[in-house]
């Protein structure tokens, strides 16, 4: 084939190449990629129990999933929780990084308390957010003498929840702009201010197009993550809530099949169907990519 | 004062409030850890009145949770799981980085594209297939059993490859006529100018090291051989009623990443910048 | 910036010599396995080690309340048989995701507690070490001493896999201060369901939301409504394990009934989900709650246990009885409560089967479960040592924990191969129920189809 051709120095080449990739390869192969493919073979099993005794039952796991409502209703839950994370937590990011990238004072001070969600302990996160919404001893309610049932009214908890992932994501985001921003040369600005255009009109005519590759990005990745969202539910979630249902996501009624059930094969085809869905979404926003993405 | 300049001034003191607003709704959370955290038991959950600040400024809450839980044990144990996780990570994404962004080898596509789908799984399902690795290992409850998992880096493969990429070609060619072999080049003239990107990934190992929860709580049980975050997760289980004390654990569990983050503070910036503005 | 990078390189190196001193204080601790905040459980490790011979046995459990208690009797048996005994406690969570990686192919703890959720997956896996022919050749293990409930859940085809460990029963906690704020008089060993549900009622009145009679979750099963059920002669599953009872007539008597606790007595299902039934208990917004035997000493040693001159402030009565043949008086099989036991394990491949079933021997002997009930730890497996546990908690009146078994009926807990899996499914779906209780009907009917639907998958 091909390596018939190779020269010596190509040759060498490829040798180098593959021994630098070798443990990289080797680790993801063994880690990652070996229990991804014994997660797909699961699938397609009645899984006994302790990894003995499984059963080969082609697509029938498949079938419980699409046919339930269980898998629909945590993927509604799941774009839900997109809905509210990704949007906020890029605009405000967008926001909060274009008044920084001004001169004002206090900027490092601003950005060291925007991004200090990023460093907390997540059970820490979970407890102190747990704790503020509480419908009794919560500071949200008795600050604003209300009784609204943050976590607990399906018609709320699913905001709450959102609320959280925003305020956790929100300094990253920025710091992503802002770097995104500090690339932008200086003299678009002051052409603008020349011709007398105002703040407002600068951030839509110069600022978003040339940005805009750092926001398809930041929206990419922040999609992707919030389509795997599973520790906000798991730590802030009661077993026993009743917007519980209104609330989890894919990846949570997959670790409850999986691992509170027992039902590895169950559990196996919700994540594959929802491996699928995150891998079709990935190639849209890649295809859809140059519509709207301005390049230089 | 011109009517300019007024309305400048103008500009800015409304973009202060909108910053000073967003930055006490950042803050809130974790003042009310540190005001529970000084409270007693009582004064966290009356209501009528409710109390905002504490009567007495004591430290009765870390000390009863620093001596029921062993923090010495926790610090030492996620210190030394981001050591080896960050050495690990940047050792390894950093030749594959160079292999994938320079090098022309078989299989390089395919194989990449492996690097593009492991970003995109979900990592509950890793967990039961990796532990019984570490398990049949028998090094289940050591610092292996919790670096391991983050031996090798997808994200970081990937983050280095772009940065690779963005190396001009001219120096590398420089070297190959000066006779260097490509593990020469790499080591002395291409690998020193990633630094950043090495630099960002380091950083954000540490990050998402310290904040992994389920690995750890799997790997190690014992509160002498588990982590910040694994430790503190359980001792919600534990002191599921105490708001004061699980406070007090949890500013002292967030404690370390802060400081980090307060005096590592432009390579963090930098680091993330890096890792995102880029590709 | 000058000054910044000072910082940053006196932090460097601090950070440097804060490892390098780390390591080297615990190196030689992280030599042995796993190394141990506990003091004394490491100096067990080390005297094991040194002493060469043996290697210890680990020991998993998942109940940090019971860790001292069980310490002091495993540190006897170290004395006696020169194995190091290593106990560690994981959350309920992870041990059984711990237990389950480890029966898969990994490793197991030597000897660990077993429950009745999984009893029956573990013992048809095989992942148990058979202890029949050493309980037959024992002279210290005659199972006829123990509950049997708890012998025949650890059995399986005449093979026994477990010691019994421990047992429990269900006792009605009430704060005296509530009462007496709500002008109620305190619940008596007597009552019936109904006293409960009225004296409930007027507190929750008398508290206008701002306490309330009980708190009482979906969750709270086996310490709670479950004991309603079976006291109205209902049933949760048959006693083959193969069909569910949420549609039998006195279940959804006794459910309907819970639905009238739900709509005029218990607090708000959300308050309950939010704050736990024992926190509101503490905290002063449940006059009462039902609770097992293992969570007394937990109350006991809360802050408002007892008032400022050492007298009760919680105290414990008797559950509740119905009164099905309206005779005034509660016969056995009128009052209820569900029990399960605990029972000690071993792996079907652990190195040291003769020293892990030593081990269990010690733990399930005579003398060692009065020593468990006299410290408090739970109350024995081994029948008649009840008195031994009350007197472990000095001041406080637990007898309505003990009385039970003598004046009711002890009902083991429902189970089957897989229960959590319907478990899981009415602790879910009976908050709608709880909410609104004219539900509880049709949540009942469905609840039935889809365990026996679970059940026949088993």
């Amino acid at each position: 084939m091909k390596k018939k051709g190779m020269t010596k120095a190509q040759k060498n080449e490829a040798a180098w190449g593959l021994f630098f990739v070798a443990p990289t390869m080797i680790g993801l192969i063994v880690l990652n990629f070996y229990p991804i493919a014994y997660t797909v073979y699961q699938s397609f099993m009645k899984t006994g129990d302790f990894g003995m005794g499984n059963i080969f039952v082609g697509l029938s796991n498949y079938q419980q999933v699409l046919a339930g409502s269980e898998f629909w209703g945590a993927l509604l839950n799941t774009f839900k929780y997109a809905l509210i994370e990704v949007p906020f937590s890029v605009c405000i990011a967008l926001v909060l990084a274009v008044f920084l990238n001004r001169k004002i004072a206090f900027r490092g001070g601003y950005r060291t308390i925007f991004f200090l969600p990023m460093v907390a302990a997540p059970a820490a996160v979970a407890m102190v957010w747990k704790f503020l919404y509480n419908q009794q001893f919560g500071l949200l309610n008795n600050v604003f003498h209300t009784s609204t049932e943050w976590i607990s009214d399906p018609n709320i908890a699913w905001i709450s929840i959102g609320v959280i992932g925003v305020w956790s994501i929100v300094g990253y985001n920025m710091i992503l702009f802002l770097s995104g921003l500090q690339e932008i040369p200086h003299d678009y600005y002051e052409a603008a201010d020349i011709d007398g255009a105002t703040g407002i009109k600068q951030f839509f005519n110069i600022t978003i197009p040339l940005l805009s590759p750092t926001i398809f990005f930041i929206v990419q990745t922040r999609i992707i993550g919030a389509l795997q969202v599973f520790d906000l539910v798991y730590m802030v979630m009661d077993n026993t809530n009743r917007a519980l249902k209104s609330v989890q996501s894919v990846v949570y009624i997959f670790y409850q099949h999986a691992f509170t059930y027992n039902d590895r094969g169950y559990g196996a085809a919700i994540v594959v169907c929802m491996l699928a869905i995150i891998m079709v979404i990935t190639f849209l926003l890649q295809k859809s990519e140059k519509k709207w993405v301005f390049y230089n | 004062m011109d009517s300019y300049t007024i309305q400048k001034r103008v500009t800015q003191g409304l973009i202060h409030l909108i910053l000073i607003i967003a930055s006490f709704t950042m803050l809130v959370p974790f003042l009310w850890m540190l005001l529970t955290a000084f409270k007693t038991l009582s004064e966290s959950t009356s209501i009528n009145p409710f109390v905002i600040f504490p009567s007495t400024w004591k430290f009765d809450n870390f000390v009863n949770v620093w001596k029921s839980y062993n923090f010495l044990y926790l610090y030492r144990n996620t210190l030394l799981m981001i050591f080896f996780r960050v050495l690990c990570a940047v050792l390894t994404a950093t030749m594959a980085g160079y292999a994938f962004g320079r090098l022309k080898f078989p299989f390089k596509n395919f194989l990449f594209s492996l690097v593009l789908i492991q970003m995109m799984v979900p990592g509950q399902i890793f967990i039961i297939p990796q532990y019984l690795m570490v398990s049949k290992l028998g090094m289940l409850e050591t610092i292996f059993a919790l670096v391991f998992p983050g031996m090798v880096t997808a994200f970081g493969t990937f983050l280095l490859k772009t940065g690779y990429q963005g190396l001009p070609k001219d120096l590398e060619e420089a070297a190959a006529i000066d006779g260097c072999n490509i593990g020469q080049r790499f080591l002395l003239i291409m690998a020193p100018l990633t630094r950043s990107s090495m630099v960002s990934l380091g950083i954000m190992t540490a990050v998402f090291a310290f904040k992994d929860l389920m690995w750890p709580m799997i790997v190690c049980t014992n509160s002498a051989t588990t982590t910040l975050s694994a430790g503190l997760a359980k001792m919600q289980g534990q002191f599921s009623s105490n708001y004061p004390e699980l406070m007090a654990a949890a500013l002292m569990a967030s404690l370390p990443m802060i400081v980090l983050y307060l005096i590592f503070q432009k390579q963090f910036v930098e680091g993330i910048a890096t890792s995102g503005g880029k590709l | 910036m000058n000054n910044h990078g000072k910082l940053r390189k006196l932090s460097v190196l601090l950070l440097a010599v804060v490892m390098i001193l780390t390591l080297a204080a615990c190196g030689g601790n992280n030599a042995n396995s796993g190394g141990n905040a506990n003091t004394d459980a490491a100096t067990e490790d080390n005297s094991g080690n040194t002493g060469g011979s043996a290697t210890a046995l680990e020991v998993k459990i998942w109940d940090n309340t019971q860790l001292a208690g069980l310490r002091e009797i495993a540190a006897e048996w170290t004395a006696v048989s020169g194995i190091p005994v290593n106990i560690q406690v994981v959350t309920w969570d992870d041990y059984w995701t711990l237990l389950e990686a480890g029966a898969s192919g990994g490793q197991m703890p030597d000897v660990f507690w077993m429950h009745s959720n999984t009893a029956q997956m573990y013992m048809e896996a095989n992942k148990l070490l058979d202890l029949t022919d050493y309980i037959n050749n024992s002279d210290v293990i005659d199972l006829a001493n123990y509950y049997d409930g708890i012998t025949t859940l650890y059995s399986l085809d005449g093979k026994q896999f477990a010691v019994p460990k421990d047992h429990d029963t269900i006792a009605l906690l009430y704060n005296k201060a509530l009462f007496d704020a709500a002008g109620v008089e305190y619940p008596t060993d007597d009552w019936t369901w109904d006293d409960y549900y009225n004296a409930g009622k007027a507190i929750t009145d008398a508290g206008a939301g701002s306490y309330y009679g009980v708190a009482m979750n979906t969750t709270n099963d086996q310490d709670g409504w479950f004991n309603i059920i079976y006291s109205y002669g209902g049933y949760v599953i048959s006693e083959d394990h193969k069909t569910s009872g949420w549609d039998n007539p006195n279940t959804k008597e006794a459910m309907e009934f819970v639905g009238k606790l739900c709509s005029d007595v218990f607090a708000p299902q959300n308050v309950v989900s939010e704050n736990g039934t024992d926190t509101m208990f503490n905290n002063g917004l449940a006059a009462m709650i039902t609770q097992g035997s293992w969570m007394i000493k937990s109350f006991y040693d809360d802050d408002d246990a007892f008032n400022e001159d050492g007298s009760q402030n919680y105290a414990w009565v008797m559950l509740p009885y119905h009164d099905a043949n309206g005779d005034g008086v509660a016969q056995p099989e009128e009052r209820c409560s569900i029990y399960n036991g605990l029972g000690w394990a071993a792996a079907a491949d652990t190195k040291q089967p003769d020293a892990a079933w030593s081990l269990i021997e010690w733990f399930g002997s005579y003398d060692m479960q009065v020593k468990q009930a006299q410290l408090g730890v739970t109350m024995a497996g081994y029948m008649g040592i009840s008195e031994e546990f009350s007197d472990a908690f000095e001041g406080m009146n637990i007898d309505a924990f003990i009385n039970i078994e003598n004046q009711g009926t002890l009902v083991f807990r429902p189970y089957s191969k897989y229960t959590t899996r319907w478990s899981d499914q009415y602790q879910k779906e009976l908050v709608n129920a709880w909410i609104d209780p004219s539900q509880m009907d049709s949540i009942l009917d469905s609840l039935a189809a889809s365990m026996n639907e679970t059940l026949a998958r088993e």
